[in-house]
């Protein structure tokens, strides 16, 4: 038998995505769907290129909402409910390292998030597609009927509503919600290794993900308040040291308002959430690995 | 015993995770550093919204919501302008550019409120003495263009801006030379529309002292062709030609459209 086997991972995988299809998290693209569509058919004051912002603005940050809500939420259930339907005793009692059933617990709710964000960029890039032609249909119509827009004006008018429109930019965004959702749910999957419920899990992941937006921000003015003294040192090093950083992640507003994005940042981010991902997975195995249930 | 190992556990994980802080913090910093170099994240401007969207608004500010938080303001900002509740407009719009400065049409949006709707219906306030209201329309304006300042630092090359700018010169504050300077900025910024250059030359035309330079600019345009002789442009040559003195022989054949007027109909003022 070998020591490590990714076939067992993807195994392992696929039942935890089966088990949460099961759970019917994909429900939650239902509202998804309603909420791009109303989105879509907002209008306050706005013009053309306002217009195909609000879809983008708002169906990623219903991705974003749901790809971290949905990381904690799936991650800190999964191994007290099989730790509850026995399954967990079934997988260990066979050969199954126990770093080959946190990977694949992982990895399944990845899957998951992975399946439902793809499936979110399709609706709301047909919604934006379909939005963009009938917002430049209107425009070209309402700057025609000004004589005095020749027609090198009309083209940069629509040049830039296109800019607000669908572009490759806009994978860049999903990627980069999909790697905090990743190191969220690692994070998560550590907090549950040592969790006594479900519930402490999801508490104490909401608050270590809150907090890691603004713990920086939060400890730069402590330290100009209280001054740099040993003491301000040693209480908040050890909480920028042990919180992770969220905030990198947040490049997805600027991406989706049409600031261009180096693919050079987009890799350091990416090694960055993979780093995290493996240390976090490396020290839930520690916790994990002589867990007695 | 069990107590010991869940202690000595607990610490080792602890001191996992302070290393791992250790290694990553300056991969970390040094990326902050470029995205908020390249407009990629928000930099501590987000502190200064605290005291002015509350904590749960801030925290999503701060959790990557930013925008959803902007369309909720604008929600606001909107149902504050159906009720002409204009100091929320106003205080909404300074933290939607503040939350998304980099949408040119919320700075036009935000300007337009306060120099044009706020002004204009403190001007039609009944209810109100007639010097205040004159009072509170000029300080409306006022505010407006101050709205629009930090917008044009922040997007010095941006035409829409500098177009939304000489407008407010132009209609609210009468001030032909500044309205001029915005309309040339405008036509040289990012996306510039081909009235902008007429514009720039109607307005310099009524700039005292800038008549030399304004009659050679509307030639320059007056001499690109028909698509360019329109009324406007052929009445404020025309106006220049009879300022500068210029020698018949060297003045445009066109009639002033004005004087045309005038004849067919006698109560015509023209501008």
């Amino acid at each position: 038998m070998p020591i490590f086997s990714p076939g067992r991972i993807w195994v392992l995988a696929t039942s935890t995505l089966t088990q949460l299809v099961r759970m019917k998290s994909f429900y939650f693209l239902i509202v998804f769907a309603l909420f791009v569509v109303a989105a879509s058919n907002l209008n306050l004051l706005y013009t053309a290129a306002q217009k195909l912002r609000v879809v983008k603005d708002t169906s990623f940050g219903a991705m974003s909402i749901f790809s971290w809500l949905f990381a904690i939420a799936a991650t800190a259930v999964l191994i007290p409910r099989d730790l509850e339907d026995r399954t967990l005793y079934t997988i260990l009692s066979k050969p199954v390292p126990r770093l080959e059933y946190l990977l694949g617990k992982l990895a399944g709710v990845l899957l998951t998030i992975g399946i439902a964000l793809v499936v979110m960029q399709i609706l709301f890039t047909g919604i934006l597609f379909l939005r963009e032609v009938t917002v430049l249909a209107e425009e070209r119509q309402i700057l025609a009927s000004h004589p005095e827009n020749t027609e090198a004006d009309i083209r940069t008018q629509l040049d830039l509503i296109r800019a607000q429109g669908v572009s490759w930019q806009l994978l860049y965004a999903l990627w980069a919600i999909f790697l905090k959702a990743a190191v969220v749910a690692a994070l998560t999957m550590l907090v549950s290794t040592f969790a006594s419920s479900s519930l402490f899990t999801m508490i104490v992941s909401t608050i270590i993900f809150l907090v890691g937006h603004f713990h920086k921000l939060a400890a730069g003015y402590w330290i100009q308040e209280m001054g740099d003294s040993l003491v301000t040192k040693l209480l908040v090093k050890p909480v920028l040291l042990i919180i992770p950083d969220f905030r990198v992640f947040n490049v997805v507003e600027a991406v989706v308002s049409g600031q261009p994005v180096a693919m050079s940042a987009m890799l350091t981010m990416t090694g960055l959430a993979a780093l995290y991902v493996a240390v976090y997975s490396a020290i839930a195995l520690y916790l994990f690995i002589d867990k007695e249930f | 015993m069990k107590l010991r190992r869940i202690l000595r556990k607990t610490a080792m994980a602890l001191a996992m995770l302070v290393v791992f802080g250790l290694l990553r913090s300056p991969v970390e910093d040094s990326l902050t550093r470029r995205l908020v170099a390249d407009k990629l994240l928000m930099d501590t401007q987000a502190a200064n919204l605290s005291g002015l969207i509350g904590q749960s608004a801030f925290l999503a500010v701060l959790g990557g919501l930013r925008p959803l938080v902007a369309i909720y303001t604008t929600l606001h900002a909107f149902d504050a302008w159906s009720y002409r509740e204009w100091d929320t407009v106003e205080r909404d719009y300074r933290i939607i550019v503040t939350l998304i400065p980099d949408d040119i049409d919320s700075w036009k949006t935000g300007a337009w409120h306060l120099a044009y709707n706020a002004a204009a219906s403190y001007y039609l306030d009944e209810s109100l003495p007639m010097a205040t209201r004159q009072r509170l329309t000029r300080e409306w304006v006022r505010k407006g263009v101050a709205f629009l300042e930090p917008g044009l630092e922040q997007h010095p090359r941006s035409s829409a801006l500098h177009k939304q700018m000489g407008d407010i010169y132009r209609e609210k504050i009468e001030d032909p030379c500044l309205a001029a300077r915005h309309y040339k900025l405008a036509m040289e910024g990012d996306a510039p529309r081909s009235y902008m250059r007429r514009f720039h030359g109607y307005f310099l035309a009524r700039c005292p002292g800038r008549e030399r330079e304004a009659y050679d600019f509307l030639m320059a345009l007056y001499r690109e062709g028909p698509a360019q002789r329109l009324p406007t442009l052929i009445q404020r040559v025309k106006e220049l030609e009879a300022k500068l003195e210029i020698p018949p022989a060297q003045q445009i054949p066109e009639v002033d459209p004005d004087i045309e007027m005038r004849k067919q109909f006698p109560h015509f003022r023209g501008e």
